[in-house]
């Protein structure tokens, strides 16, 4: 039955109160499993990382080590001229580890065959981007690499 | 908007036979006489069982089933990950009351002498998800690794190993070895997750299936009243009488469930210390106190038979007996009332009831 001033029938309003109660209970079940799925641990990129330069006199020179820089792998490359550059070792396109090639003087990243230069900018292949280049600086007898976003968005990007 | 809804509609219908089903349930009636009420403890474990269908696989995204990460892992779903101590105390609650509504539907349907011709086989189907679902209980117990779960482990593994011949194989099969470890995780860890829900659902299929052939089973006394009387017994259509009860039973359901996590969280207690002693006063679980009350309460010795060996025994042989109860009542069978085995349902209820009050109180 449905009135003429009223926008609803009765049957419409109570099925509407049926449905919407049921639908406020399955949001009520929903919520706690949808924030239980997306727990994340939040690890904080640090500040800096540091290595001690006599750890850098041990890399020869056209050489690169790992290292780590909170939950990001980074790259550490000891030119041929002894200078000494830190990218994240992930490349820019899907994410895998790039590996230095000294004959080549390049990063390669073997999952879809990418190409970076010693500058970290990408010269072949899909990488849309240069790698993420880490601050080096010289500190007492230590150098300190620290994130050019130091944690913030452009870590997330990285 | 009408008009797509009715086309959707006709398409689901072309394709799952939706208004066929329907129509079935609409032409199953089901009885109404005063036991009517045990009719709705089935679909209410249904219901307990879809919860823990859920709750379970969300729960395995961030347990560590390995005996030095699983009592931390626990931890940290309690105190770290948002609602985790929501999900398993809604698992914790919803497997409680499964297993009391287990041990309902089990009573209930015994005394009545549900499992009369040609019910047997949904008799023996139900007996076998009994056992599962206590299985079920008893393994997820011990998953979080705590100080109860070692205990538990040690003396639920210890029983088989009384069973004449077979034990010690039966022992070593759960333990995966001699002593309780971390093998004994893994294992309880795959039963709990694999073997069992994957068997319980089997069993369930089957159970469900013959419950819809044979229709709801109508008490002896009941039928032989209307008969004396001369009265045909009252029935209602499966759709939508029983199905809106059953949902309607189902909400309220979820709220208790919910009420309970929300309440009374579930526990964890300390990590296992191998070298501890067992802590005094410790306990099974409620749904085991009356096994445990009859253990303590069985003498050294019977008859200069060991207690224990006594006791097992004796509960296994009851257990058959009620098991194969379609096979050995006969006079139900023949559609007799059967005192014999009202009695047997009786006493059984009342050693259950009256043990575990023991087993809780002394």
């Amino acid at each position: 039955m449905k009135l003429k001033e009223s926008l609803l029938s009765r049957r419409d309003f109570f099925t509407g109160l049926i449905y919407g109660g049921l639908g406020s209970v399955a949001a009520y079940l929903a919520y706690p499993v949808v924030r239980f799925l997306y727990y994340e641990k939040k690890l904080p990129l640090p500040k800096a990382v540091t290595i001690t330069l006599a750890d850098i006199e041990k890399i020869s020179p056209n050489a690169a080590v790992y290292f780590q820089y909170g939950y990001l792998p980074g790259i550490l490359l000891r030119t041929e001229t002894g200078e000494v550059k830190a990218f994240s070792a992930k490349c820019t396109h899907l994410d895998c580890n790039v590996n230095y090639k000294p004959d080549t003087k390049t990063f390669h990243c073997a999952c879809h065959d990418g190409y970076f230069d010693i500058t970290g900018k990408n010269i072949a292949g899909p990488p849309p981007r240069p790698l993420l280049a880490f601050n080096v600086k010289q500190e007492g007898d230590a150098m300190v690499i620290s994130h050019p976003g130091e944690g913030g968005e452009e870590a997330k990007k990285a | 908007m009408e008009e797509q809804k009715i086309q959707v509609k006709k398409a689901l219908d072309e394709r799952f036979l939706i208004g066929a089903l329907i129509d079935l349930a609409r032409k199953k009636m089901v009885p109404i006489h005063k036991h009517s009420i045990w009719y709705y403890m089935g679909a209410l474990l249904l219901i307990l069982f879809m919860i823990q269908m859920v709750t379970g696989p969300l729960l395995l995204f961030y347990y560590k089933p390995a005996a030095e990460t699983a009592h931390q892992s626990v931890a940290d779903l309690m105190v770290k990950v948002p609602y985790g101590w929501l999900i398993r105390s809604v698992h914790h609650w919803a497997s409680n009351l499964m297993i009391l509504l287990a041990f309902i539907h089990f009573f209930s349907t015994f005394l009545v002498k549900a499992y009369r011709r040609p019910r047997e086989f949904t008799w023996l189907t139900g007996m076998v998800m009994f056992l599962l679902v206590l299985f079920l209980g008893y393994t997820g117990y011990t998953l979080p690794f705590d100080e109860r779960a070692f205990f538990a482990l040690n003396v639920g593994t210890d029983m088989p190993g009384a069973i004449p011949v077979v034990g010690t194989y039966v022992l070593e099969f759960l333990r995966g070895g001699a002593q309780v470890g971390a093998h004994t995780l893994n294992r309880f860890f795959a039963l709990h997750v694999g073997v069992l829900p994957l068997a319980l659902l089997a069993v369930l299929a089957i159970h469900i299936v013959l419950v819809q052939m044979h229709g709801m089973s109508i008490p002896v006394s009941v039928e032989k009243k209307a008969k004396a009387e001369k009265k045909k017994i009252p029935a209602k259509p499966m759709f939508p009488h029983f199905v809106w009860h059953d949902a309607v039973n189902g909400l309220v359901l979820v709220g208790l469930v919910f009420t309970l996590a929300v309440c009374i969280p579930s526990e964890l207690g300390p990590v296992i210390d191998y070298l501890k002693p067992a802590p005094v006063g410790v306990k099974p679980d409620w749904f085991f106190l009356w096994v445990y009350q009859i253990l303590k309460w069985i003498p050294t010795y019977v008859l200069g038979i060991e207690g224990e060996v006594v006791g097992i025994t004796g509960l296994a042989l009851a257990a058959l007996v009620i098991f194969c109860a379609p096979f050995v009542d006969w006079k139900s069978q023949r559609n007799q009332l059967s005192p014999l085995f009202t009695a047997l349902g009786v006493v059984s209820l009342l050693v259950f009831l009256v043990f575990t009050a023991m087993g809780y109180f002394f």
